[in-house]
C-alpha cells in the first residue's frame, strides 16, 4: 500500500536538490507568456476583423494621397472573350486585375463612370463606359473580333493531302479579297477532278445554305411583306435550327436558353423570358443612379424599352409598371433593342455559345453586336458586305460569298 | 469486506464508471442521453447553420467567414508558437543526461510496472517494444513487465506471449504474462478492460506478495508498438520526484508516430505527425491536457479509482477524468516533453491505409464520450471549484466542436455564401472579395505548415539505406496534404463518431492493425 511518509520525504529532498539545477530542465511555457500571447491575439483579432470586413466590402484608404480619406469603392468584372486582350480602365492598364471565375476582376475602382477598353493586336478594340457604384460590382463581357476578317475556305474538292482546291479559277484571282485565310488553299484554272476528293464537309455546308440561289432580303422588305399577310414566323428550338427552305424565309425569332431574339418594325430585339432571379446583369441597373450619368441614360432607355413593349402588348402603361423591380436595389427590363446602325438587317442569330452577342447579317456586312446597351453597343465586323448568307451549325459560323463557302473564324492565327 | 473500500470517496459512486446512458436509469439516464446528443447536435447545427446563413443571410455569413479565417490564422500562429517551443524543449530534453540528474535523488525505492496490452499484433512489433524496453538506461531489476494478452485472441497470442516471456524474463525484475478472459459481463472488449485486469493481476501476484508500496510503484501503460527512448524512466522518475503532488499526477510523454516513417505513405505520415504535433502543443498547456495513448501514473492513484474503465473506448483519456473527479479536482497531468515512438498507421495498400486511419481517428475522436462523462459528473462533484468545472467544460466543448466543424467550415463551407448567396449578394464587392480575402488569409496560415514541415523532418528516424534521399523532399512537401487530411481524417471521422453517439449507436473498440516489415 502507499506510504505517504516516504513520498513526502522524497518531495522534501527534491525541493532541496532542485535549486542546484533549476535551468537544466526547460519548463513548459509560462502561463504569463501564454496569457500575453493570447490577449495580444484577441486584441489583434478585434482590431483586424473590422478592417478585413471593411476592406472586403470595398472601403479603401489611400495612404499616399494628400487628401487621404476613406472611400467606398466598387469593382469591375470583365469577361474577355477568346481569352485575348488587355484591359484598361480610364486608359490605364488594369494591373490589379485578378483572374476570377474565367474573367478579370478589378477591385478598388472609384465610383462614377469609368471608361473601359479591351484591346489586342489584330483585333477590334472593345470600348465601353460603365457606371461603378460603391460596394457593387459592375459586370461586362468584352468581345474582340479580328480586325481583318479571318476565314477558312471550304472548297468542293480537296487534294489528297486535304488542302481545299478551287477549280476553274485563275491563279491570279483573289478568292478572299476582304479577309485572311487561316488555312492554305489552292486556286487553279484547271477543272479536272480525277485526282481530287470531294469534300463531304462542303456538301454538308452547301446543304445548309440550300441548293437555290437566294437573295438578300432586308427586314424592312419583310416587314412590308408581313403587312401584306404573307409573313411567316418560325420558332426554332435553338439558333442552329434555322430555316433551310429553298425560298429564304428569314428567321424572325430565335431562342437560346431563356433569351429570345426577334425583329419588330425592322429592328432586332433581345428579350429575356426566364425567371426574374436569373435575369442577366445587362438587363438591370441599380435603382440608385447617383453621379453615374451613363446609368441615367441607361435608365431612360430602360423605361423607353418597357413602354414600347407595353404598347405592343396592348397593356395599359403606367409609371408603376414601366419597370420591373425585382429587388430593392435593381431596376430591370426584359427587352433590349440591338443597334443596327441604321442599316437594313438581312438576318440575325445568336453568336455561337452566347446569349449576349448577336450575329447580324446587314447590307454592309456581317457583324457581331453586343446586347448590353449600357452606354453604346459595341459592334464589330466579321465579314464584309459580299456575304450572301450566313448559317450557324455546330457552333461554327459559315458564310456564302459569290457561290463559295467559308467558315468565319474569330481568332487571329498566332505567328 | 467492502470491495470499494480502497477507492476514493467519489470513486465509490455506482455511476463513477458509467460508460453510456444505457447503464443508467431514470432521470440520470435521460440526462446522460441528452449529453450524448449534445456534441453531435452542436456540430451538425453549426454546419447546417452556416449553409442556411449563406442562403438567407449571405452578408452575415460572409462577415462570419472572414472573421473565422482570421481566427484560423491567429490560432495557427498561437499553436505554432507552442509547437515550436515544445520542439525546442523536446530536443533539449532528449540531450539531457537524465540518469545523472536523478542520481542525487533517492529513487531506488521506486518500481516500474510496464503494462503492454496486445491483441494479435505480430512478433516483430512486440519484439521491437521489448527490445527497446530492455535497452533503457535504468535499473532493469526495478522494472516489472506485464505482457497483457487477450483470451479471445486465441492460443497463438498466448504462445507468443510466453515465447516473449522466456526470451526477456531475465532482463527484468519480473516478466508477467496475463490473459484477460473473454466475454466478461459489463466489459467492453478492448484495451481498458485488458489493462485493468493486468493491473489487478500485478497487484495480486507481484506487489502485495513482495510488499511493494503502491505509492512507490509507477505504472506505465504503453501501446504494444511503443518503442522507448533510453532515458524514459530516468526522465519519468525525475518528473515524479519533482512533482508538487506526485501521487496525484499522471505523466505524459510525447507520442511520436514515427517507427515506420520510412515505410508509411505520405498520407499516413502527415496524419501521424499531425497527431504528434497536437500532443506537443498540449505539452505546453498542461492545464488543458488529458492523458493520451502511452502514459505513466502511480499505482496508488490507479488503485484508488479502480484502474482503467472497462466499458468504453477511450480509456486512455478517461482515466485522467476518473482521477480528476475522484481527487476532487486536485489532479494534474505533467508533460514530460520526452518522446516515445509509435507506429504511424499504415497498411499494405494506400486504400487500406486510408481506411485504417479513418477508423483509428474515428476511435480517437469518439473520445467525445468523455465530454458526456465530464459534464455529467461536474453536475455531481461540488468539491471541484465551479470556476474550474466551467473552464474545463468550455475547453472540452470547444475542442470537440472545433475538431469537427473548423476544417469543414474553413475549406468547404467558407465558400458557401458565394455559391448559395442571393443574386443581390453576388453583385456586391463583398461577394467577389470574399474568396480573395479568405484565400490570402489561408495562404498566410500556411506558415504553420512550413513550421510543421521543418519540425517533422527533425523527428524522423535515421534514413534506412534502401530509402532514397529524395524522400526527404517528399517528406518536406507532404504537408500540402494537410487541408485534405484535416477534413478526411479529422473532421469527418469526428462527425461520424459524434453522430453515432448522438443516435445511440455506440462504438466498440477497434484494434488498429500493426504491420512491420523488419521481422526481428
Amino acid at each position: 500500500m502507499g506510504d505517504p511518509k516516504s513520498a513526502v520525504r522524497c518531495g522534501i529532498i527534491a525541493l532541496i536538490i532542485m535549486p542546484l539545477h533549476p535551468h537544466i530542465v526547460v519548463a513548459p511555457l509560462s502561463r504569463t507568456r501564454r496569457r500575453l500571447l493570447f490577449l495580444a491575439s484577441i486584441l489583434f483579432f478585434l482590431l483586424a476583423v473590422p478592417m478585413f470586413v471593411f476592406y472586403a466590402t470595398g472601403y479603401r484608404y489611400d495612404f499616399f494621397s494628400p487628401n487621404a480619406t476613406i472611400t467606398a469603392t466598387g469593382g469591375l468584372y470583365i469577361a474577355v472573350g477568346n481569352d485575348v486582350g488587355e484591359v484598361y480602365v480610364n486608359d490605364k492598364p488594369a494591373n490589379n486585375a485578378r483572374l476570377f471565375r474565367n474573367a478579370l476582376y478589378i477591385q478598388s475602382v472609384d465610383p462614377g463612370v469609368q471608361r473601359l477598353h479591351v484591346q489586342a493586336a489584330g483585333y477590334h478594340t472593345w470600348v465601353k463606359e460603365l457606371p461603378v457604384y460603391p460596394y457593387m460590382v459592375t459586370e461586362a463581357a468584352a468581345f474582340l473580333m479580328p480586325l481583318r476578317p479571318q476565314v477558312r475556305p471550304i472548297a468542293q474538292y480537296t487534294t489528297s493531302t486535304g488542302t481545299p482546291i478551287f477549280l476553274g479559277v485563275a491563279s491570279t484571282t483573289v478568292i478572299v479579297p476582304f479577309a485572311s485565310s487561316s488555312v492554305a488553299f489552292i486556286a487553279t484554272s484547271s477543272k479536272a477532278t480525277t485526282t481530287l476528293s470531294k469534300s463531304s464537309e462542303y456538301e454538308y455546308i452547301r446543304g445548309l445554305f440550300g441548293t437555290t440561289t437566294a437573295t438578300s432580303t432586308s427586314l424592312i422588305t419583310r416587314v412590308v411583306d408581313e403587312a401584306k399577310g404573307i409573313f411567316k414566323t418560325t420558332t426554332p428550338a435553338s439558333s442552329s435550327a434555322t430555316s433551310t427552305t429553298a425560298t429564304p424565309v428569314a428567321t424572325t425569332t430565335v431562342r437560346q436558353n431563356d433569351t429570345v431574339l426577334f425583329e419588330r418594325n425592322g429592328d432586332v430585339f433581345v428579350r429575356y423570358v426566364g425567371s426574374e432571379a436569373s435575369i442577366p446583369y445587362y438587363f438591370c441597373v441599380p435603382a440608385e443612379i447617383g453621379a453615374a450619368s451613363t446609368s441615367a441614360r441607361y435608365q431612360a432607355q430602360l423605361i423607353a424599352a418597357e413602354q414600347a413593349y407595353a404598347a405592343e402588348q396592348g397593356t395599359l402603361f403606367s409609371s408603376t409598371t414601366a419597370v420591373h423591380v425585382n429587388n430593392a436595389d435593381l431596376r430591370c427590363r426584359h427587352e433590349i433593342k440591338i443597334d443596327r446602325q441604321w442599316q437594313d438587317v438581312i438576318s440575325f442569330q445568336f453568336f455561337p455559345g452566347s446569349t449576349d452577342l448577336i450575329l447580324i447579317h446587314r447590307k454592309d456586312g456581317v457583324f457581331v453586336t453586343e446586347a448590353d446597351d449600357r452606354a453604346w453597343q459595341n459592334t464589330q465586323k466579321v465579314y464584309p458586305e459580299s456575304a450572301r448568307a450566313i448559317k450557324i451549325d455546330g457552333g461554327r459560323i459559315y458564310v456564302e460569298d459569290s457561290g463559295r463557302l467559308f467558315e468565319i473564324l474569330t481568332l487571329v492565327p498566332t505567328l | 469486506m467492502d470491495d470499494k473500500a480502497h477507492l476514493l470517496p467519489y470513486a465509490r459512486r455506482a455511476d463513477f464508471h458509467v460508460g453510456r446512458a444505457t447503464e443508467l436509469t431514470g432521470k440520470q439516464r435521460r440526462l446522460y442521453r441528452g449529453l450524448e446528443i449534445l456534441p453531435g447536435l452542436a456540430s451538425w447545427g453549426t454546419l447546417i447553420g452556416v449553409i442556411l446563413m449563406s442562403i438567407y443571410a449571405p452578408f452575415i455569413a460572409a462577415y462570419f467567414v472572414i472573421a473565422f479565417a482570421l481566427f484560423w490564422v491567429l490560432k495557427t500562429g498561437f499553436l505554432t508558437y507552442h509547437l515550436r517551443y515544445n520542439w525546442k524543449r523536446l530536443r533539449h530534453h532528449m540531450k539531457l543526461d537524465w540518469q545523472a540528474l536523478i542520481a542525487p535523488l533517492p529513487h531506488d525505492h521506486l518500481h516500474h510496472v510496464v503494462i503492454l496490452p496486445f491483441y494479435k499484433e505480430p512478433t516483430a512489433v512486440i519484439s521491437a517494444t521489448l527490445e527497446s524496453l530492455s535497452s533503457v538506461r535504468y535499473n532493469h531489476k526495478k522494472i516489472i513487465v506485464v505482457l497483457a494478452a487477450e483470451a479471445r485472441a486465441g492460443a497463438e497470442a498466448q504462445a507468443l506471449a510466453h515465447t516473449m516471456q522466456q526470451k526477456y524474463a531475465d532482463h527484468f525484475e519480473t516478466f508477467l504474462v496475463t490473459t484477460h478472459p473473454a466475454d466478461v459481463a459489463g466489459e467492453m472488449a478492448g484495451k481498458g478492460s485488458n489493462a485493468a485486469y493486468a493491473a489487478e493481476q500485478v497487484r495480486v501476484e507481484v506487489l502485495d506478495p513482495r510488499g511493494i508500496s503502491y505509492a512507490h510503484t509507477l505504472v506505465s501503460i504503453f501501446d504494444i508498438d511503443t518503442v522507448l527512448y533510453p532515458d524514459y524512466f530516468n526522465c519519468l522518475v525525475w518528473h515524479f520526484l519533482q512533482a508538487k503532488r506526485p501521487l496525484k499526477s499522471s505523466f505524459q510523454p510525447v507520442p511520436i508516430f514515427n517507427n515506420n516513417m520510412w515505410e508509411a505513405p505520405a498520407l499516413a505520415r502527415v496524419v501521424a505527425m499531425s497527431s504528434t504535433f497536437w500532443e506537443m502543443v498540449q505539452q505546453e498547456r498542461p492545464e488543458r491536457m488529458a492523458t493520451f495513448s502511452s502514459h505513466s501514473v502511480s499505482f496508488q492513484a490507479l488503485y484508488e479509482v479502480g484502474y482503467w474503465q472497462k466499458n468504453m473506448v477511450s480509456e486512455d483519456s478517461r482515466i485522467y477524468w476518473n482521477l480528476l473527479l475522484a481527487n476532487d479536482g486536485q489532479y494534474d497531468v505533467i508533460p514530460l516533453s520526452y518522446p516515445v515512438s509509435m507506429d504511424a498507421n499504415a497498411a499494405g495498400t494506400l486504400w487500406r491505409t486510408m481506411i485504417q486511419i479513418y477508423k483509428q481517428h474515428r476511435r480517437w475522436t469518439y473520445g467525445v464520450e468523455n465530454f458526456c462523462y465530464i459534464m455529467y459528473h461536474f453536475m455531481r462533484q461540488p468539491k471541484i471549484p465551479r470556476g474550474t468545472r466551467i473552464k474545463i467544460a468550455l475547453q472540452q466543448a470547444e475542442g470537440y466542436w472545433s475538431l469537427v466543424t473548423n476544417p469543414i467550415m474553413l475549406f468547404i463551407l467558407g465558400w458557401a455564401p458565394i455559391f448559395l448567396g442571393s443574386p443581390e449578394f453576388h453583385r456586391t464587392v463583398l461577394s467577389y472579395n470574399l474568396p480573395i480575402v479568405v484565400r490570402n488569409l489561408l495562404t498566410f496560415a500556411m506558415f504553420g505548415l512550413i513550421a510543421s514541415s521543418i519540425i517533422s523532418l527533425s523527428l524522423i528516424p535515421e534514413r534506412p539505406k534502401h530509402a532514397s534521399r529524395f524522400r526527404y523532399i517528399v517528406m518536406a512537401l507532404q504537408w500540402v496534404l494537410v487541408p485534405a487530411t484535416m477534413i478526411i481524417f479529422s473532421a469527418i471521422p469526428g462527425l461520424d463518431a459524434q453522430t453515432r453517439l448522438m443516435f445511440g449507436r455506440y462504438m466498440g473498440f477497434w484494434v488498429t492493425p500493426k504491420v512491420r516489415s523488419d521481422v526481428v
